[in-house]
């Protein structure tokens, strides 16, 4: 992990990269077109967060938004349960969603502190 | 070699230790080279009139101590190459940086375009300039360090202080007439040109030892921090295609492809299917290429971290080979800019 970076924000991204591999895995064995086109719709919107925090990657340091990780971080193990064993779209939604709601409150913390830090 | 024939030795291959143990064995420069003797006293001009003066003793005993200590030098060409590194990474990076907003630019306005409402915070560049502006700031200062460090070392530091040192065996050698005059000393050194060079060499030899060891103690109270920045920075930039600038590049390719095989998965003509596999293919190499022109980034700032690491330990073949890295990465990454920038024209 980078010195350089805010640590949780950089975990955070990270765990958001590997999710969107599986997914575009999970995409390639799709039976179903429903559930790859919600596969789709979900990488977009992952994408969008990895690139809100890539952007905001360089805010300082926070205990509050490092109290957010664990929960975040548990969230994302069910995701990849969803994404290994769902067969229906909706399961594959409301799995990201629920991890994706924690992610965006992280961001929503981050980007109060990326005045801060020049952003 | 023949008894009595001399030998010239081409002076651009002694560096400043083996110059100062060759004055030491008693040879004399001449002619930009320096001459070697089997009677070295025939060849030093006035020397073997003071065989015991204390000057030139004094003067042969600092460059005996000189030899001793100030023999591990900074080598200025892994120096110089290291600080080039550091300016073309500083090129690469910028380019780097500005494929990686390119990229997402398209990203961001294709998820803001999808939204019901239009809001400021859906358009953002996802490497902003204030951003880019630190990175800048930090190679600055690593650059302007390595440069100060080149004149640290530079052998066109020493040329005042022969100059001056030139004045102090002028002066020396008036304090000796002086002292010849009043009958103090009987043998004092006349107007010497061997002393003078004596003389001006110590003092040569004496401010480029100070300045390598200054060199050497800058190098190696600061090898942990320039290793922090440089190896933090290639962790900004990712260890592999998945973490780092690198992952967030993954994530948006793979955004762009997905929807290509939705396209494609909706298309029943055959030659429309076609026209997406190629289109594939052309976003499949843009993506590698980019992944490859960040990989490459991020060895040579690796790189860059080892070949400081080995100059402030006095290693210089290993500073040699983190270098040799650095120019390869750098022509790498040149090429692979190149191929990037062709691939990414309709």
């Amino acid at each position: 992990m980078s010195d350089a970076t805010n640590n949780t924000l950089q975990a955070i991204h990270d765990l958001l990269v590997a999710d969107v591999g599986a997914l575009s895995e999970a995409y390639d064995t799709a039976n179903d077109s429903n559930l790859a086109s919600a596969i789709s719709t979900e990488i977009g919107e992952i994408t969008h967060r990895i690139n809100l925090l890539q952007r905001l990657i360089f805010v300082q340091q926070s205990a509050k938004l490092d109290g957010m990780l664990p929960k975040i971080q548990t969230a994302d193990a069910q995701v990849n349960v969803a994404i290994k064993t769902a067969s229906k779209a909706a399961d594959v939604i409301n799995g990201i969603s629920t991890f994706l709601g924690y992610v965006d409150k992280a961001i929503d913390f981050a980007k109060a502190l990326a005045p801060l830090a020049g952003l | 070699m023949r008894k009595n024939q001399a030998t010239v030795i081409d002076e651009t291959e002694l560096m400043g230790c083996e110059r100062g143990d060759r004055l030491r064995q008693g040879l004399v420069e001449k002619d930009g080279g320096f001459r070697v003797a089997r009677n070295p006293a025939a060849h030093r001009p006035g020397w073997h009139r003071w065989p015991s003066s204390g000057i030139i003793w004094a003067a042969c005993g600092v460059v005996g101590l000189l030899m001793l200590v100030g023999c591990v030098t900074v080598p200025q060409p892994s120096l110089a190459a290291f600080s080039t590194g550091l300016t073309t990474a500083k090129t690469q990076t910028d380019l780097a940086f500005q494929s990686v907003n390119s990229l997402t630019a398209t990203e961001v306005v294709d998820y803001a375009a999808s939204q019901p409402k239009l809001t400021d915070d859906l358009v953002f560049s996802v490497l902003p300039a204030s951003s880019i502006a630190v990175w800048d700031r930090m190679f600055d200062v690593l650059e302007k360090y390595s440069q100060d460090l080149i004149l640290l070392t530079s052998p066109g530091l020493t040329k005042d202080y022969e100059t001056a040192m030139v004045d102090l065996a002028q002066q020396i050698q008036q304090t000796g007439q002086n002292l010849k005059a009043a009958g103090i000393v009987a043998n004092a050194p006349s107007a010497s040109p061997g002393v003078a060079t004596a003389v001006t060499e110590v003092g040569r030899l004496l401010l480029e030892a100070k300045a390598q060891s200054d060199a050497r103690k800058i190098l190696s109270a600061t090898d942990p921090s320039i290793r922090t920045i440089l190896n933090s920075m290639a962790d900004v930039i990712g260890g592999t295609s998945q973490t780092g600038i690198r992952g967030t590049v993954f994530a948006n390719w793979t955004n762009v492809k997905i929807q290509v095989k939705d396209k494609f998965s909706k298309e029943m003509d055959v030659a429309k299917k076609r026209a997406l596999v190629l289109e594939f293919i052309s976003y499949q190499n843009q993506a590698d290429a980019q992944d490859q022109v960040l990989a490459s980034l991020y060895r040579s700032l690796r790189a860059l971290a080892d070949a400081h690491h080995a100059l402030a330990a006095g290693k210089d073949l290993d500073a040699s080979v983190a270098v040799a890295i650095v120019k390869e990465e750098i022509t790498e990454t040149r090429d692979l800019y190149k191929q990037f920038q062709a691939n990414s024209k309709p």
